[in-house]
């Protein structure tokens, strides 16, 4: 059913798709959120480092985006203006949570003691679980770091935006950015220096 | 400016360094640091592998139900669309309905009100039931002409 519906919209550009939502076929919609899903998923997912509360906020930036569809102008590429909606979500929520309760570096040494074995044997390891491995350090060390720090470090190098779109979004100036970049950078470089040892220079 | 926050400073130019952030004279200024200071060079290794390190990092795919989902959230959204959209209908003839009801009934009474009461108006039975009303209440204890001022008085108010 869905394949077939993607497939009829398969050569019909998103702003197309959105004209036909707004005509009235809201079944398109989904060909939409089939296009861009993932993207939006892993962004909300790289602010947000859970994965219940990444599906709940990125299904909300969706519809967010249906919501607001009268007003997408098409002067961006639907995926910005959609990917925008779900940074803002993030915003939003990480504000109203003030910091959930991420697990805490104390529970996340327990969790690194593979990691561990794997940098002391590498030889010994499946390559992909070599790469879970990694995947997991990582994210540890980016649920270490404050929510400032997280947020504009994600936005910058996992989301690639540019200086003043981020001093934008965040609402502070390019300095105040710059500062927290660079003190992201910094603390991201410790957390995983002091659970790897050698590990950033291995 | 003790030593640390030089190195501070420095190192937040050398993060904005690798963003390709800078002014032509801040990079300037960082390359020419970069050429005499290891620490600086050793620092923007450090910050260039950590990039490196995100770059491969790629968060967990959402599970094969997510389409689904949103689709299912979007149709009661729908749904719900509709109901508000059936509810504001209704509620907009009903009150359309009371704005002309109500409209009828005051320039009834407007017409009413500029009209004439006259005696044999009264007597012909052509006043409304609330006047008839406040007559036979009445008639027993006053005279008609009292009877006569009270409608007046009643249709002017």
């Amino acid at each position: 059913m869905r394949d077939s519906k993607s497939s009829n919209f398969s050569h019909i550009e998103d702003i197309q798709i959105v004209a036909r939502v707004l005509e009235g076929n809201t079944e398109a919609f989904s060909v939409l959120v089939q296009r861009h899903h993932e993207r939006v998923y892993n962004t909300v997912y790289s602010f947000i480092g859970d994965l219940d509360e990444a599906d709940d906020l990125a299904q909300e930036a969706f519809l967010k985006a249906f919501r607001a569809l009268k007003r997408f102008r098409g002067q961006s590429l639907f995926s910005t203006w959609v990917h925008r909606i779900a940074v803002n979500c993030c915003l939003d929520h990480l504000k109203s949570r003030h910091r959930r309760s991420f697990v805490s570096l104390d529970e996340h040494r327990e969790n690194w003691d593979a990691p561990r074995i794997w940098v002391g044997q590498p030889q010994n390891a499946d390559v992909r679980v070599e790469r879970r491995e990694l995947q997991e350090i990582l994210e540890c060390a980016l649920n270490d770091l404050s929510e400032e720090y997280r947020v504009t470090f994600v936005l910058r190098e996992i989301e690639g935006l540019a200086y003043e779109e981020i001093a934008e979004l965040l609402k502070c100036s390019i300095g105040t950015e710059k500062s927290r970049l660079f003190r992201g950078r910094k603390k991201l470089r410790e957390i995983l220096q002091v659970q790897y040892d050698n590990w950033i220079e291995a | 400016m003790d030593a640390d926050n030089t190195v501070d400073i420095n190192c937040e130019l050398l993060s904005a360094y690798l963003d390709d952030a800078l002014t032509e004279a801040e990079r300037t200024r960082v390359e020419k640091l970069l050429r005499v200071s290891d620490s600086l060079r050793r620092e923007l290794a450090e910050m260039v592998r950590v990039r490196q390190l995100f770059a491969a990092w790629s968060p967990p795919a959402p599970d094969r139900f997510f389409v689904r989902r949103v689709d299912i959230k979007v149709r009661e959204e729908m749904a719900q669309m509709k109901n508000r959209w059936g509810f504001q209908k209704f509620a907009t003839a009903a009150m359309l309905l009371i704005s002309i009801g109500s409209l009828a009934f005051l320039t009834q009474r407007l017409d009413r009100n500029v009209e004439p009461v006259t005696l044999d108006a009264f007597l012909q039975g052509t006043l409304d039931r609330e006047v008839r009303e406040v007559v036979s209440l009445t008639e027993d204890d006053f005279s008609k002409d009292r009877v006569l001022d009270l409608v007046l008085s009643d249709n002017t108010r």
